[in-house]
């Protein structure tokens, strides 16, 4: 009969593992998970649904099962058997034996969730597992080697506290050793991607007045630490660029190159306003494609080059866990090039000519004006007559729509923007990508949500492309709620510091700490400076030694009397006796009286002269 | 063949230190060729258990010393029990304690489950000694599975004790005569009259007897009053003797014999070339007894 107690942990850190793995193979992991829960609800209540014979059928009719779904995704069938086996040695017949094997199963399932895990939530299932696993260890310890016993409430007390403190150690110890273990450069297996719920980045072709909603607005893409001192209030990242609008759908016509390819004819213009470097990094597993910032001419790591006609992000490498997400975005300089279609950029609908016309009446814009007061007044018309909202509903012409409702959000403004730079005669193009003005001050990044998708325009102007951006911004630099910000920071830790961690981080370790080492070592400590040294080690060594007596209490001072006195008289304090102690073993009211008012002088305040009257009484009576 | 290191630490691996290297390998393997740092962070985990699980295990032996061995009464060639107080002098408590008188594992239901820092506790360990006579005990082993089962750690503790082991004692299920008629032996025997010995007879009823031992239903029978005899064998004094160059058989006899009539209420004393006890009765001349029989022929 196997005790109450260890199946209870050993529930527990089943549960622990179990959750763990479900959560990463939800929802059908979960479907899965139920029988146990019912094989734990019988097994407390000391029943059992399968026999041996039973048990060991349907594990080999399982396995094998689960070995022609492997041939599809063998990590996922990994995952699935094991919630199966547990599920069937929870329900079967057990012994000491068999709930040594649920645990082997439990520590199993919590290995195979790290396949698909990424978050910081996988961090608390460990230290969960840890704390209830090595507990449940210590109970199978105590209950297989002795013979005939059962766990005493009062041990099994001291051995929480004692695991309490074992796994404490545990975890201080494991930082160093994770930071030590080797790493190889080379991966031999790399698990693939069986969870697709990747944020595809934006498309070719967007239809303006229709947001789709069924996203979580409040999802992180990626983190953007600007890696120069200066940076911007609001950080753009682009996604893609859309030349050709039909009077409802934007769509991208003109070249769509599908690898990064390498320029030669680009002449760099130095623009430091604009100039930076950025370390963007991606929420792990969950998004698919790399956004640059601004017009970038390098992307770093590896054999990225910028591409012309910027705008389109690259895919990553598809069913593939994108663990390794950090890449640098460098836009120093801002090229200049040669527009080879303007047309592509100067096209309108028809029956939008008359329309922009007229706005372009209104506005007073002439043909002629200089672009930077072309800008200036869009920008101002843009922002006194419409007002930015996103709840617009689908409608066949949103540009007519928008001009009578005077209401729209970032694809209204920028669209009507465009249309009327075109008639203008300057080639303009919408980008769709993000806008962020989300800082994290504890890790110096911006934060990239959901949320912050947005549209703007860009214009050519002497060779370059330049942003406009006529959405009227709603807030200025947004301070989040400061706890979000820590949790925020932490992930971003967790994400650059603990599952990027690799090799090379370990070798820039190792050379910080040869460097200190080193300085430690060139230290001398000047010939002067010993007889000081030895004089402040005998100085300490001397206080060490007298300080207690400097610091004793008046109060204390005549205990020691009484406690000397009374030694002269034949009642010796035992070892380890409490003055307390001393007084009960007396019955004399005196001596009870003189130590109670001992403990009131030494911890509660009451003056010294009453036991010093007491202590002078008790000499004269004894 | 165990590792040098096992040998001098005394520390033995089990099936669960087996399996949990096993696991803690495999675990390295997949982390190493897979890159996955949360795999790393488990095998970090798994390393810094083992770890601190060896400390743990080192600790909870560190400190402990023998107190004191006492025993009762131990026989020859019978199981008796040793009780051993052992002190922890750690600010550490010790838990799951199994003692034992070889780095073996011998018995597994008498542990210590745990000893509070500064303080000591007692277990007793059943022993069993062929021969009779003094035996000395310099040291007792200690072996625990704590904390989680991987090993059994050895640790052997000074203990400085004599135990003096009594002769194998014969069980005498009938009177001490029966038993030496069956020995070939013999036993003087008194014939005065007593009321608690062996059945003797029956005689007339004279004057002064009392009236319980009158035999009544002899009287129904036969008319006359008869009274029952026995032998007075619960004042006998015996002597026994004993030579020293006696062999082991006659003293196992010897000390049996004198354990039983002892039981019986008799006065027995012992003669040997050297001592003698003159005949008493008690636990404490027993033991007298039977000490001067455990040591005779050591000198």
């Amino acid at each position: 009969m196997v005790e109450k107690k260890l199946k209870l942990t050993l529930y527990l850190t089943l549960s622990i593992s179990l959750i763990s793995l479900s959560h990463a193979l939800f929802p059908f992991g979960i479907f899965l998970a139920l029988p146990v829960i019912s094989g734990i609800y019988l097994d407390i209540k000391n029943k059992s649904l399968l026999n041996a014979k039973w048990t060991t059928f349907l594990a080999i009719t399982g396995f094998l099962a689960f070995a022609v779904f492997a041939i599809r995704s063998p990590f996922e069938a990994i995952g699935y058997l094991l919630i199966y086996l547990i599920s069937l040695r929870v329900l079967g017949e057990k012994n000491l034996r068999e709930y040594k094997q649920i645990f082997a199963l439990s520590f199993f399932a919590l290995v195979a969730s790290s396949i698909f895990h990424y978050s910081i939530i996988f961090l608390l299932y460990v230290a969960l597992y840890i704390l209830s696993g090595s507990f449940t260890l210590l109970i199978f310890s105590f209950l297989g080697d002795i013979r005939g016993y059962t766990l005493d409430y009062s041990v099994f007390r001291k051995l929480l506290k004692f695991v309490l403190y074992f796994d404490f150690s545990v975890i201080i110890l494991s930082i160093p050793l994770f930071i030590i273990l080797p790493r190889s450069p080379y991966v031999f297996f790399r698990a693939p991607s069986y969870i697709h719920r990747e944020i595809e980045g934006f498309g070719n072709e967007i239809t303006i007045g229709e947001i789709s909603q069924n996203f979580n607005m409040d999802k992180v893409i990626m983190r953007v630490k600007p890696l120069q001192h200066t940076f911007p209030n609001v950080l753009y990242i682009r996604g893609n660029v859309l030349d050709d609008f039909d009077g409802k759908m934007w769509k991208r016509t003109h070249s769509m190159p599908y690898k990064w390819q390498k320029l030669e004819k680009i002449q760099f213009v130095k623009h430091r306003k604009t100039s930076g470097k950025y370390e963007i990094q991606l929420t792990p597993m969950e998004t698919k494609v790399l956004y640059m910032v601004d017009f970038p001419h390098t992307v770093l790591p590896g054999k990225l080059h910028v591409f012309k006609d910027w705008g389109r992000v690259i895919s990553l490498p598809p069913g593939k866990i994108s663990r390794i997400t950090v890449y640098r975005s460098f836009n120093t300089d801002v090229y200049t090039e040669e527009l080879d279609n303007k047309k592509m950029f100067l096209s309108i609908p028809h029956g939008l000519e008359s329309v922009v016309d007229s706005i372009l009446f209104v506005t007073g814009i002439l043909e002629k004006s200089d672009i930077r007061v072309i800008r200036a007044k869009i920008e101002n018309y843009l922002k006194n007559n419409f007002r930015y909202t996103i709840n617009v509903s689908s409608s066949k012409d949103p540009v007519k729509d928008f001009l009578k409702k005077k209401g729209g959000y970032c694809e209204h403004f920028a669209t009507l923007t465009a249309l009327m730079l075109r008639r203008l005669g300057i080639p303009s193009r919408l980008v769709v990508g993000f806008r962020t003005m989300e800082w994290n001050p504890y890790g110096k990044y911006y934060v990239v949500k959901v949320k912050h998708a947005h549209a703007w325009v860009e214009y050519f102007s002497q060779g370059q492309w330049f942003r406009l951006d006529p959405t009227p911004q709603q807030v200025g630099l947004n301070y989040i709620a400061r706890l979000a910000e820590y949790w925020d920071y932490l992930i971003y830790l967790w994400n650059t510091q603990i599952l990027q961690f690799n090799y090379l981080a370990q070798i820039k370790i190792f050379l910080a700490f040869k460097l200190q080492l080193q300085k430690f070592r060139e230290f001398k400590i000047p010939y002067s400076m010993y007889p000081v040294m030895v004089f402040l080690i005998l100085l300490a060594a001397t206080l060490i030694k007298f300080f207690p007596r400097f610091r004793i209490h008046p109060a204390t001072r005549y205990l020691n009397k009484f406690e000397k006195f009374m030694k002269k008289r034949g009642y010796e304090f035992k070892i380890g006796e409490t003055p307390l102690e001393f007084s009960q073993r007396f019955c004399n009211p005196l001596i009870q009286e003189f130590i109670d008012i001992y403990y009131q002088a030494r911890f509660g305040g009451v003056n010294i002269q009453e036991l010093k009257k007491l202590y002078l009484k008790i000499k004269k009576t004894f | 063949m165990k590792l040098p290191v096992f040998r001098k630490s005394r520390v033995k691996l089990k099936r669960w230190g087996y399996v949990y290297a096993g696991i803690t390998l495999l675990t390295g393997f997949a982390a190493v060729n897979s890159g996955n740092n949360l795999l790393y962070i488990i095998l970090a985990f798994l390393l810094a258990l083992m770890a601190l699980s060896g400390f743990v295990s080192f600790l909870n032996m560190a400190g402990l010393s023998i107190l004191y061995v006492t025993y009762d009464e131990i026989y020859a060639k019978t199981p008796g029990y040793i009780k051993i107080s052992i002190k922890n002098s750690k600010s550490f408590p010790s838990f799951l304690l199994f003692v034992g008188f070889k780095p073996k594992i011998t018995d597994l239901h008498s542990p210590i489950l745990y000893i509070p820092p500064k303080s000591e506790k007692n277990v007793s360990i059943k022993v069993y000694y062929t021969n009779r006579g003094p035996w000395e005990l310099n040291s007792v082993y200690l072996y625990s599975p704590f904390p989680f089962g991987f090993t059994w750690r050895f640790k052997k503790l000074k203990a400085k004790a004599s135990i003096l082991v009594f002769p194998h004692i014969i069980h005498i299920s009938g009177s001490v005569e029966e038993f030496l008629r069956a020995e070939n032996g013999f036993i003087s025997s008194s014939t005065r009259e007593g009321t608690s010995g062996d059945f003797l007879g029956l005689r007339e009823y004279q004057r002064g007897d009392p009236a319980y031992r009158i035999y009544w239903k002899k009287h129904k029978k036969e008319g006359d009053l008869y009274i029952k005899q026995f032998f007075d064998e619960g004042n006998k004094k015996i002597i026994l003797y004993i030579s020293e160059n006696a062999s082991e058989k006659l003293i196992e006899r010897t000390a049996s014999i004198a354990c039983r009539l002892l039981e019986q209420g008799s006065l027995v004393g012992l003669k040997t070339d050297r001592d003698f006890i003159p005949p008493s009765t008690g636990r404490l001349h027993k033991l007298e007894i039977l000490k001067t029989l455990a040591l005779l022929g050591y000198g």
